[in-house]
């Protein structure tokens, strides 16, 4: 049971290794975060890390002071602070989650639940079955914990066994979400009918009809509980992979670097899935918001 | 006008996202730029495209069903049982 907490760079450490740039990290055990770093020419050894101790009585890296590490030159009396650094926030997190933390639990399942209930709806299942395929996924987060290695982010890592769990379970009530490609699937943003044909000797390409614009309707108008619906329903009626990643990137508002490495995405085929996406959303609520706007 | 018939509202409306992303090299960007400048409807369908952007971006809902939520907790408690922490 390991887990790199946060590391630092040793940079004051030119007298026993010329180098001087060996990596210090903080390293959680079982028990307790140890520091681990060992001097290349063995002249000089760790001696202390600042650290706290929790209410459990395991000793803990102070989360909000920046981890310092201090090391004793053999023949001196003695040691000094050779380095300092932070442990990033998720490791952080997941070490509170290892240790039963149930405040950090609450916290971590109210920011992302409603995301993760939103995203097994994309793979077709109803109200009862995302919230099995939510619940059955913190399960399985808890029983993985130690595997996180946090290559990819907290999140990514949830959503990843998300999509598993989604996925099977659609599999078995064969409610499967053909997942069709979506390089073949080629069709214009607009309605060709919009444009001038190509052969037009002045226009072509160009609008024949005004196209409103919507930076005026008022938010209340676009939230009305009305409003939002159709805006559920045009979102639920979209082909899965453009409604995941649409609720990832413009719902939820996460990176565009997070999603392709979700959903292993090329940022170009990223890019054309949100396209599509906002584009049949924008067809599917331009008959509704433009029909009674004073 | 030349670069407003080089770069047609038809084509415009393909790239809008790449335009929106930062997709788009230089060159194209700043024609861009100038369609839309130009362009009265293609202006409209540009804040069409970042409304609905911004708007989904409201749609969050915050909550986590309450039964859920105690589900969850319970959950969690089993799985500290189980693992023998304090």
């Amino acid at each position: 049971m390991n887990g790199i907490l946060g590391e630092c760079r040793v940079t004051q450490h030119a007298e026993c290794d010329p180098v001087g740039d060996s990596t210090v990290r903080a390293v959680e055990t079982l028990e307790r975060f140890v520091v681990a770093a060992r001097c290349p020419r063995e002249k000089c050894r760790i001696i202390g890390y600042n650290r706290g101790i929790c209410k459990w009585g395991h000793v803990f890296v102070d989360p909000v002071r920046p981890i310092r590490v201090t090391v004793q030159r053999v023949g001196e009396a003695e040691g000094r602070v050779i380095a300092s650094g932070r442990a990033s926030e998720e490791s952080l997190l997941v070490a509170s989650l290892r240790s039963g933390d149930e405040t950090v639990f609450v916290r971590v399942v109210d920011r992302l639940t409603p995301a993760m209930l939103r995203l097994a709806r994309v793979y077709g299942l109803g109200i009862d079955a995302a919230e099995d395929v939510v619940q059955e996924t913190w399960i399985r987060v808890l029983g993985s914990l130690d595997q996180f290695e946090g290559r990819s982010s907290f999140r990514t890592w949830v959503f990843v066994i998300l999509g598993n769990c989604a996925r099977r379970r659609s599999e078995v009530e064969s409610r499967s979400v053909p997942v069709s490609s979506f390089e073949a699937e080629r069709g214009p943003s607009v309605d060709e009918s919009r444009f001038f044909p190509a052969g037009h000797p002045r226009w072509a390409g160009m609008w024949t009809t005004l196209v409103d614009s919507w930076e005026s309707i008022p938010d209340e108008r676009l939230l009305a509980r009305e409003a939002r619906e159709r805006f559920r329903e045009a979102i639920e009626a979209l082909p899965a992979r453009y409604a995941t990643v649409f609720v990832l990137r413009d719902v939820e508002g996460w990176s565009s670097d997070e999603v392709c490495v979700l959903l292993d995405l090329t940022p170009e085929n990223q890019r054309v899935l949100l396209h599509r996406a906002r584009t049949r959303l924008r067809a599917a609520l331009e008959d509704y918001l433009g029909s009674d706007r004073a | 006008m030349t670069d407003l018939i080089a770069f047609s509202c038809q084509h415009l409306v393909e790239v809008v996202t790449d335009y929106l992303e930062g997709g788009l090299e230089a060159g194209e960007r700043l024609a861009f730029e100038q369609h839309v400048m130009a362009c009265p409807p293609c202006r409209g369908y540009l804040s069409q495209l970042r409304r609905i952007s911004t708007t989904a971006g409201m749609l969050r809902e915050e909550d986590v069903p309450e039964p859920m939520r105690e589900r969850l907790l319970a959950a969690f408690r089993d799985w500290k049982q189980g693992s023998n922490l304090p």
